[in-house]
């Protein structure tokens, strides 16, 4: 499954992103399709590394890895592989199968590849030869990658791959994906194929009308002829994945099981992302002061090191936790657990009104809504889809995770047992919220039932690392990319926003400042007290008087009731553009409290010590916990906005998704702030 | 639109047709009728489960699993019901018994 490797891409990007059907005309295209759990992206990262970009087929949603293959050692200029979205056959009706159907045929905006790489799994070869004999009858240069001969090998299927090119026409080669074994003589193989550009004639041709009994019977005679080894492999019991099935898939064991994985999940992700975060705020913090202490006194320093550094430093601290997170589920991925846990989801996910399929928009709007609203298109029912889109911006997205980390280490300072159960609790909550909002919905505008779900379950494998460090780094990258471009932008004129229009320091201030100058020789430690009231006093006039103050205090009525002040509701604002601003909003308005413990500065020890107008503390527990409520269900993504109403046809759509969830969250906010002050707890 | 696979009463010489749903796990069965629509029954072809293709049943009750040559295809309780099968006494064709 490939279900949780959409990148989290913005849809603004998506004209600068490079399309397939641009590619410039010199460079050869070799396309690579296969069924899915079959190694192809193992196969296509073996054969491209880390050189690969992301891409987006035109007219559609669904994106493509386009990696570059270099093929000099054998004489050819380097070669585009565009690597398919994976399908069980060509003619499906699942848009999966439509965007390899449209490309290998070459059908406009696309133009044909030259030749294509067809990867299919040596220990279910009957059932991927269905999907080489469509191929075939495309007429194409074509080579097939047999893959999981390893596997094959050990379970003593013997395939004879000097026949099975006979019958099929086109040259096959045995590959291990994992290992890396096969990779240069497939290699060979692509440059050759380029370079005859010969069609394949296969032996035993297969049918060229889509019929599929005669598809089956063509699958099975090439099988009959090429393969050889005990009859009935692989259809005896095998007990250890019999008993996992078993296990996973219990009615109530399956439940927690994956309570128990997704919570061991978030909290390796929370615990172990602390020592690289540590790291990077101190990293920025020397930057901060290397350029303070360089640059000349003005706006340009203001700018740079309020502004600029301090606002990437606010997001890039979390490039840790994307990538664990990335990391981790890729792994999980490897191992085939999740199609389990899809089927797990699926009992809980039809009571809601919602179909199996939408486990995999839902998953992946953990990453980001963006892909996950997307892969809805996966499903075919259009109430299905429409019910699936309005709720999966709910899911946590990985933009939350700072302001979660931020918040709930603030609820739970030094308690990261705690942390990681209110962490856990936010992902319930927002997951929770989804699915009482489907069945709402479900009962009332979008009335019907939902699909039936069917789906391969993978072989159990144990995970590859390397695979799981390119979905790292590939998340991490489209992570910082967004970090490099909007958040920055936004930083800046938040910046702006907060920093101008600079004021004289208000009456009180000066007066305090010429009190500390004249104790500054008989009592140094009251003046240096006063001074430092003296600088706060003038700071948070200075920001309330700013263009941000003044929005915030236009818009704090709507948010005092949920305990928020001025500051928090600018942030709260800001956060409406993108979620993870929040963080480096906060660290760019609220000034450093110069009492708090140096050793623990920081963005998070800067927003613990913020203050409120009235010297009181901003972030008391309940003003925390009710903005963490807020963050979990509010609608603060422009873009999702935007593609909810691409995807749904209509800005009305949008303008429900809106309404309903901050309504929600304001409801659910101003819930959890008086009924924890209630309960004692302010 | 509810599309029939094959004839889905039993053939001569088998035993009866039956619902995926009455089998026990651990036996091996036929597959009748699926009375899908045609998109799922087009998955299901893609994933190797067609109209007489033999297969075992591993996992009885919600999902339902069943294993089809090398493939384990995991199905809701409600394709489960759909699903008319009748039992196989495992002399299949040759090419079923392969893994493949
Ligand atoms: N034993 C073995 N495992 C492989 C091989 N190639 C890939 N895998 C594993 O098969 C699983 C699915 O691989 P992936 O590339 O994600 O498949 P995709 O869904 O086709 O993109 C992963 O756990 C891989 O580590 C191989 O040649 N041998």
């Amino acid at each position: 499954m490939t279900m949780l490797e959409a990148p989290a891409a913005e849809p603004a990007e998506s004209d600068s992103t490079p399309s397939i059907a641009t590619s410039p005309e010199e460079a050869a295209t070799v396309a690579l399709l296969g069924n899915p759990n079959t190694g192809k992206t193992t196969l296509f990262n073996q054969l491209c590394g880390l050189r690969a970009k992301t891409a987006n087929f035109p007219g559609t949603t669904t994106d493509a890895q386009i990696g570059r293959l270099d093929l000099k050692s054998d004489g050819r200029a380097d070669v585009d592989l565009v690597d398919l979205p994976g399908t069980y056959r060509l003619r499906l009706d699942l848009p999966e199968a439509r965007v390899c159907r449209d490309v290998l045929e070459g059908r406009a905006p696309y133009r044909s590849p030259d030749g294509a790489v067809v990867v299919v799994d040596a220990t279910n070869l009957a059932r991927n030869l269905y999907l080489v004999g469509e191929m075939l009858a495309v007429g194409r240069p074509t080579v097939v990658a047999l893959n999981m001969v390893d596997l094959a090998q050990r379970r003593g299927l013997s395939l004879d791959t000097a026949k099975l090119s006979r019958f099929l026409g086109c040259p096959v080669v045995p590959v291990v994906a994992r290992r890396g074994t096969g990779v240069e003589e497939l290699h060979r193989a692509i440059a050759e194929m380029l370079r005859t550009r010969q069609s394949p004639d296969p032996e035993v041709p297969p049918p060229s009308e889509p019929d599929f009994e005669r598809l089956a019977a063509w699958a099975d005679e090439v099988m009959e002829r090429s393969v050889g080894g005990p009859r009935a492999v692989g259809q005896g019991a095998d007990t250890v994945t019999e008993r996992l099935d078993q296990a996973f898939t219990h009615p109530l064991l399956g439940i927690l099981v994956f309570l128990a994985v997704m919570g061991g999940l978030f909290w390796t992700v929370f615990s172990l992302a602390t020592v690289p975060m540590d790291l990077i705020e101190l990293t920025f913090e020397g930057l901060g002061g290397w350029l303070e202490s360089t640059l000349p006194d003005g706006a340009l320093r203001q700018l740079l090191v309020e502004g600029v550094v301090g606002g990437i430093a606010g997001t890039v601290v979390f490039l840790p936790q994307i990538c664990l997170l990335f990391f981790l589920i890729s792994l999980l991925e490897d191992t085939g657990y999740l199609a389990r846990a899809a089927f797990v989801m699926d009992r809980l996910l039809c009571r809601f009104g919602l179909p199996g399929t939408a486990f995999v928009p839902l998953l992946s709007s953990h990453a980001c809504a963006l892909p996950g609203i997307m892969s809805t298109r996966l499903i075919p029912d259009r109430q299905d889809r429409l019910a699936t889109i309005l709720v999966a911006p709910f899911m946590s997205c990985s933009a939350r995770l700072p302001v979660y980390v931020l918040l709930t280490g603030l609820l739970f300072a030094d308690r990261p047992f705690l942390a990681g159960l209110a962490f856990t609790g936010c992902y319930l909550l927002g997951a929770g919220a989804a699915l009482i909002s489907a069945l709402i919905f479900r009962g009332t505008l979008l009335k019907g039932k939902s699909r039936p779900m069917v789906l391969e379950l993978p072989t159990y494998k144990l995970p590859s690392f390397k695979s799981a460090i390119y979905s790292a780094t590939h998340q991490g990258r489209a992570f910082l990319e967004t970090a490099g471009t909007v958040i920055l932008a936004i930083c800046i004129v938040m910046w702006w926003l907060s920093a101008y229009p600079q004021v004289e320091p208000p009456a009180v201030a000066a007066e305090l400042a010429h009190q500390a100058e004249q104790l500054e020789h008989s009592d140094p430690e009251a003046a240096a007290a006063l001074s430092t009231q003296a600088q706060r006093l003038a700071s948070r006039h200075a920001q309330s008087r700013s263009f941000a103050g003044r929005i915030g205090q236009t818009a704090e009525p709507v948010f005092a009731p949920l305990g928020y002040d001025w500051q928090l509701t600018v942030g709260v604002l800001t956060s409406f553009l993108a979620r993870e601003v929040f963080v480096s909003t906060m660290a760019v308005l609220l000034e450093t409290d110069p009492d708090a413990d140096p050793d623990e500065r920081g963005v998070i020890a800067e927003v613990r010590a913020a203050r409120r107008d009235d010297g009181s503390r901003l972030f008391t527990p309940a003003t925390a916990a009710s903005c963490l409520v807020f963050f979990v269900l509010a609608m603060q993504c422009l873009p999702t906005l935007a593609v909810t109403r691409r995807e749904s046809g209509s800005v009305r759509w949008a303008a429900l998704q809106l309404i309903w969830m901050s309504g929600l969250a304001w409801i659910f906010a101003f819930v959890t702030f008086h009924g924890l002050r209630m309960m004692g707890v302010s | 639109m509810d599309t029939r696979l094959a004839n889905p009463s039993p053939t001569v010489g088998s035993e009866t047709a039956t619902r995926l749903t009455d089998l026990r796990p651990g036996c091996r069965a036929r597959l009748l009728a699926a009375h899908l629509e045609r998109d799922d029954l087009a998955l299901l072809h893609a994933l190797g489960l067609a109209e007489r293709s033999s297969f075992r049943l591993c996992k009885a009750g919600d999902p339902w699993i069943i294993q089809v040559r090398g493939t384990r295809i995991g199905l809701s309780q409600h394709v489960a019901e759909l699903l008319q099968v009748e039992m196989d006494d495992g002399a299949g064709s040759p090419a079923d018994d392969h893994l493949g």
